[in-house]
């Protein structure tokens, strides 16, 4: 049916955001379900430590509890908590940073975050994930939003407050960096 | 060999478990309800409180001016009605000398 022939009634998202806004905890609890997978393993892949991710991921659907009146729609729900936790986590991670720590090894161990249906070569995509902790918080957070939300690089410059440039030169400069890591490509480790 | 394509896939979204909709939910203030829509007429109220404020501001500011204009003309006013009755006076005094 054509959109505009269609009944003025709210889409099942929408009215669920509506009841969730009113104070309706069912509707609050199928937000969350509905993105807790996408806001967990942002965290994860960015923090790489499970027990920060639940942490932040957590924090981040409390403050949108918070703020449910001020979200306007699904999408904007969408970007409000892909902004969102992606900015605590690169803010942890430079916090981290600034604090000398031993850490590395077990990370790299702690943060095998397939999912379970992963699709591909489950080593690969292991050793994919590995090498993605090593790079810096910017670039990292970059190829997440792009390979795990498939957003382009005109939104993930909108949530991450850069220029399309530099996105797109930390999108081309990490491909070339893992592809530089993975075996079979000349340069491998 | 397709990076992309493998990055996409090894990075699917992976659920954090059950025990994470618990957890949030437990931590949330207070159940069942989500904090009061804000106010949004909060800003354009202040704006036009702002506004009057500064405008009953300047409209004291006029009066107050106008007030110590007018005393000002008040006080040159009897100053120059004080000369003028000075001057009667004295040629009053001189007359009444010249008569005696």
């Amino acid at each position: 049916m054509p959109l505009l022939d269609q009944p003025l009634e709210l889409t099942p998202g929408a009215a669920v955001l509506e009841r969730a806004r009113g104070g309706d905890i069912a509707a609050f609890r199928e937000l969350l379900r509905g993105h807790q997978a996408r806001v967990f393993s942002i965290a994860l892949r960015l923090t790489g430590r499970r027990a920060d991710a639940e942490e932040l991921a957590q924090d981040v659907f409390l403050k949108l509890h918070a703020v449910l009146a001020d979200i306007e729609s699904h999408a904007h729900l969408r970007h409000w908590l892909l902004r969102t936790v992606t900015h605590r986590c690169i803010d942890r991670l430079r916090s981290q940073a600034r604090r000398p720590q031993l850490v590395p090894l077990a990370a790299l161990a702690e943060a095998d975050t397939a999912a379970p249906e992963s699709a591909g070569d489950p080593l690969m995509g292991a050793r994919l994930r590995q090498l993605l902790l090593q790079l810096a918080p910017d670039p990292r957070a970059v190829v997440l939003l792009r390979f795990q939300e498939d957003l382009d690089p005109a939104e993930i410059a909108l949530l991450l407050g850069m220029s399309v440039n530099t996105v797109k030169s930390h999108l081309r400069r990490s491909l070339h960096w893992l592809r530089a890591q993975l075996p079979g490509d000349g340069n491998g480790s | 060999m397709d990076l992309e394509r493998q990055l996409r896939d090894s990075l699917a979204a992976r659920d954090p478990g059950a025990e994470f909709e618990s957890a949030v939910l437990a931590r949330l203030p207070e159940r069942g309800a989500a904090p009061a829509r804000r106010d949004r007429r909060r800003w354009p109220m202040a704006l036009a409180a702002t506004v009057l404020a500064a405008a009953f501001g300047l409209h004291w500011y006029g009066v107050q001016q106008r007030s110590a204009s007018a005393h000002r003309q008040l006080l040159l006013a009897l100053q120059i009605t004080s000369y003028e009755l000075d001057q009667v006076q004295q040629k009053l005094v001189s007359n009444g000398t010249q008569e005696d």
